[in-house]
């Protein structure tokens, strides 16, 4: 006997990101979903981030990391709300661990809370965190390929930061192929591109953030 | 390999359904996966087939459909499925799409014995 079920896969993950988003929205909290492959910097871009609007807004990161706490240990200096998230082995957070990882921050007094999403391209993208916007990064170490190899991500988030400009006279980055590939995935995508280390470029993603919190209704 | 988290949701849904509707066996899983979606379905059998041994569900067979990108064109209203990860209109070239299906992941049946 057949029996029909007609039911989605994640729906569990998405009714629980849908709860998240309810609380945020309720909160006036931003949340940033980023996702790049590992090294691609995001963690310095957070500490460039946290730096930069230290004054301005009240921050939290939670991190997504497989064993360590060290991308943690790196944002420690800035004694700010930080959550890890050790998924033991998973590639990817989820919005149950997202959701736990919430309750152990003090949500009257935040405006943006960015989390840092296991490093990998592919399995992040598949699953919604209850996040405003997810935010690709890619580093021009990694090829200029990737948005035509990995298309979802590309296609799901709302901004992409190319870092690592700064190298891409020591690599084979060819930036005419790269642009005509995201033309194709995805020509609405605005793309800024960065060195953090070199600090180029940052305005214009610190503009986006504080953009964006006007859109997320983040005034207090 | 998020594979595994999907297939770990289906199986916990499948026996549900079963417990539900007193089966004792399951044979076969029907479920949709759009071209969207970055599952391999060697790895989803591969993984379904560890997590439900020894279960009702040993053996089942998975039946994955594959769900073409469609989108319906915001500027001309065209309707078309998207190949070679192009996501502009094939009529009118606008980059304006609203996704009709690719996205899927669904599980529509599944079959069994009493």
């Amino acid at each position: 006997m057949e029996i029909s079920i007609m039911k989605a896969v994640l729906e569990e993950n998405d009714d629980r990101a849908q709860e998240i988003t309810d609380l945020l929205k309720k909160k006036q909290i931003l949340l940033l979903n980023l996702i790049s492959s590992p090294g691609s910097g995001k963690t310095t871009l957070l500490e460039r981030t946290v730096e930069h609007f230290k004054n301005r807004y009240s921050i939290a990161v939670i991190e997504g990391d497989i064993t360590t706490a060290r991308d943690a240990e790196r944002l420690e200096k800035y004694n700010i709300p930080l959550v890890v998230i050790n998924t033991d082995g998973a590639c990817h957070l989820n919005s149950m661990s997202v959701k736990k990882a919430l309750q152990k921050i003090d949500l009257d007094n935040l405006d943006i809370i960015f989390v840092e999403n296991v490093g990998n391209l592919v399995c992040p993208s598949e699953f919604n965190i209850g996040e405003n916007a997810k935010v690709a990064i890619l580093s021009t170490a990694e090829g200029d390929d990737k948005p035509a190899k990995y298309p979802l991500l590309f296609r799901e988030s709302e901004l992409m930061i190319l870092n690592k400009t700064d190298l891409i006279p020591y690599t084979n980055f060819n930036k005419k192929s790269f642009y005509m590939d995201l033309e194709k995935i995805n020509k609405n995508l605005p793309v800024i591109e960065t060195s953090c280390t070199k600090n180029l470029g940052l305005s214009k993603w610190f503009e986006w953030v504080e953009q964006k919190t006007i859109d997320g209704g983040v005034i207090k | 390999m998020h594979e595994l988290t999907v297939v770990s949701n289906i199986f916990k849904i499948i026996l549900q359904t079963a417990k539900n509707n007193n089966l004792s066996k399951i044979s076969k899983i029907n479920i949709k996966v759009g071209r969207q979606r970055h599952l391999a379905p060697d790895l989803m059998e591969f993984a379904f087939n560890s997590v439900s041994k020894n279960t009702i569900a040993a053996g089942a067979s998975l039946a994955i459909e594959r769900v073409d990108i469609r989108m319906r064109c915001s500027s001309c209203g065209l309707d078309f499925v998207v190949g070679d990860n192009t996501y502009l209109c094939i009529s009118c070239g606008s980059p304006k799409l609203e996704t009709i299906s690719g996205k899927d992941l669904l599980i529509e049946s599944i079959e069994g014995e009493l």
